[in-house]
């Protein structure tokens, strides 16, 4: 096991990985409490103090509205993140059941989930979802919905291959020797001995899911105004940048610059330590 | 030579077909789905009577079983009916053909601007292992990687248009006092090219810098990354060092042997980057008030005008089947396995 330690020792081999880890646990804090801490109501607008710049009373300055830009930019890191942490646990889910399944039993339901997946992947991630919040209607759920389908023929591929690649594997053939059914061959000794490659693919991807409801959000899909949100932060603050107000763009934009940065190179990172081959 | 690689060729087209049947019905799928009644998405205006919704019904043999429908609907695509916007009460099909033109040509100054920076780039950074540069270019791929292509757009916006003042407008795709010239091709640099007007086209060019180097910003990361790293598999390669012992210049060396071999994994992940683009386009296009098929899109599907929207699924979607079955032929043309088996 994984001793204190060893742990050490990961994280000085490893140092910017474990920047990254400890940022996203100081973001998922900040998401947590931040609604109850900001110093001004993210909602709340007022018109004698419209676009201000950044100063001591607005840390980030305020908006079109006299919005608090440092208040919303906290709050929005909660549905962000949220939406992003259900989505991709859904879609790992889904997708590594039925990866391996398929991936363990093969023949006429392997060949044609595959084709499925061939299917799902033919049309670019952004524009599926798209079509799929289309389908679903403009709400929240539809992006959560939406964001976990489009990744799901990750998950499927990789866990499909892995479980190719260890079916035959000496420790199957004893579990299935004790008597265990196929259900249990798969989800208690093959899907826990494939999993860290899907680690990597979950911190990856909630990088990516993240920029995928800032983009749709700021295309007028999914979480509407005045919701604080990243991307509709963004999109708010695109006709301020032509005049010169910076910041009610710079520091949403920033905040999503750091969160999927974040997780990227935590998703880079626990792949180089479980497998220093393609280390980068 | 030649027989392989018909072979491969073939064999890539016939393993296409199963996906791009797959498309099909998934877009007939999506007309279904789509709230609201599929006979409106063919209506010629949003107050078509009651008599116009009964015949396209009957036109679309919406009352007869789906898998009818079904060879109806590849009926109508095979003749070019995408259905009628409602917003823009033209057809969808001279809709796209009036649009696609700007998207193409956006798209292909954001991918050369990508290739032009990140191919030299992972190169040189794959020769120079370990060096600054080879660190910096690490640094601005992880940062690219994370980067909103809308957000770089804007900074790009605030420094070049607002700050330094040396961008153009960034909105649309001529400057708003100009009359746009008559489309030929519709492709305005194509166009101006044609008619030999220099400004025009020096304008038009300019219109184009901000949107295609914010769109080029996400591709940077991947193709960077992917160039070093199999340029850096090939100088490692037994190939190369026996090149090296033979007495030849390093630059032939790298030139002649390593590059070759190192283009094949870079060509699959540009496949990869172009659908992406598809995706990117829409923001952009969005954001620079860019008069392309994403922006329509996008503004058909806000304003519940869904004939256009599953138009473009289907497009992009046969469009990226298209570039991938290229991008396979390509490699298998490049690789230089096939040669060797004559």
């Amino acid at each position: 096991m994984i001793s204190i330690a060893n742990i050490r020792f990961i994280l000085r081999r490893n140092f910017v990985t474990g920047i990254a880890a400890v940022l996203i646990v100081v973001l998922m804090i900040v998401a947590l409490i931040g609604p109850y801490v900001v110093p001004h109501d993210p909602l709340t607008t007022n018109l004698r103090e419209v676009l201000r710049p950044p100063s001591s009373a607005f840390w980030f300055g305020t908006d079109h509205l006299g919005r608090d830009i440092f208040s919303r930019v906290i709050v929005a890191a909660r549905l962000d993140f949220a939406i992003a942490i259900v989505a991709v646990s859904l879609s790992a889910a889904v997708g590594v059941s039925i990866g391996a399944f398929c991936g363990y039993v093969g023949g006429r339901i392997d060949r044609a989930m595959s084709r499925i997946v061939d299917v799902m992947m033919a049309f670019p991630l952004f524009v599926a979802a798209m079509a799929l919040v289309a389908v679903f209607g403009n709400s929240v759920e539809s992006i959560v919905l939406a964001t976990a389908i489009i990744n799901l023929p990750f998950y499927f591929r990789l866990m499909r291959a892995e479980i190719n690649a260890r079916r035959e594997a000496g420790y199957v053939e004893a579990a299935i020797i004790n008597g265990n059914n196929t259900r249990q061959v798969i989800f208690q000794f093959l899907i826990p001995n494939s999993m860290p490659p899907v680690v990597v693919q979950i911190s990856l991807n909630l990088g990516w899911a993240i920029l995928n409801t800032a983009g749709l959000a700021f295309i007028g899909l999914g979480v509407a105004p005045p919701t604080p949100e990243w991307g509709i932060m963004i999109q708010e603050g695109a006709a301020m940048m032509v005049s010169g107000q910076w910041w009610v763009v710079v520091f949403p934009g920033l905040a999503l610059v750091l969160a999927v940065f974040c997780f990227s190179l935590l998703g880079d990172g626990i792949r180089d330590i479980m497998d220093p081959r393609r280390r980068s | 030579m030649r027989t392989s690689l018909l072979k491969v060729i073939l064999l890539r087209l016939w393993s296409a077909i199963p996906v791009l049947f797959g498309v099909l019905v998934v877009t007939f799928v999506l007309i279904r789905a789509l709230p609201g009644d599929p006979a409106i998405h063919y209506a010629t205006s949003p107050n078509a009577g009651p008599e116009e919704i009964e015949q396209i019904r009957r036109q679309f043999g919406l009352d007869r079983s789906v898998i009818e429908q079904f060879v109806i609907y590849l009926r109508e695509l095979f003749r070019g009916n995408f259905g009628n916007s409602m917003v823009t009460g033209q057809t969808v099909l001279s809709d796209f053909a009036t649009r696609l033109p700007a998207t193409i040509e956006l798209a292909m100054m954001a991918f050369f601007f990508a290739i032009v920076l990140s191919l030299p780039a992972g190169i040189m950074a794959a020769i120079w292992r370990n060096s600054w540069f080879d660190q910096l270019c690490r640094v601005v791929s992880s940062v690219a990687a994370a980067m909103p292509v809308f957000f770089f757009g804007l900074l790009l916006v605030y420094v070049f248009y607002f700050k330094l003042g040396v961008a153009s407008e960034p909105i649309g795709r001529w400057p708003s006092m100009i009359i746009p010239p008559a489309p030929i091709t519709g492709f305005a640099t194509i166009d101006t090219l044609m008619t030999g007007d220099w400004e025009l086209f020096r304008m038009a060019v300019a219109k184009m810098i901000m949107p295609a180097a914010s769109m080029a910003i996400f591709a940077i990361a991947p193709l960077l990354r992917m160039m070093r790293g199999s340029m850096i598999d090939a100088l490692d390669s037994d190939y190369v060092l026996a090149a090296r012992a033979f007495g030849l210049s390093r630059i032939r060396v790298i030139l002649r042997y390593a590059l070759p071999n190192a283009m094949l994994p870079v060509l699959a992940t540009m496949g990869m980057v172009l659908s992406t683009m598809l995706g990117a386009n829409i923001m952009i296009e969005k954001l620079f008030s860019w008069p392309g098929i994403g922006a329509y899109a996008v503004n058909s599907l806000i304003a519940v005008d869904y004939a256009p929207v599953q138009a473009f699924v289907l497009i992009v979607a046969s469009l990226f089947v298209a570039m991938t079955l290229v991008i396979d032929i390509l490699s298998a043309a490049v690789d230089p396995r096939y040669k060797l088996k004559r």
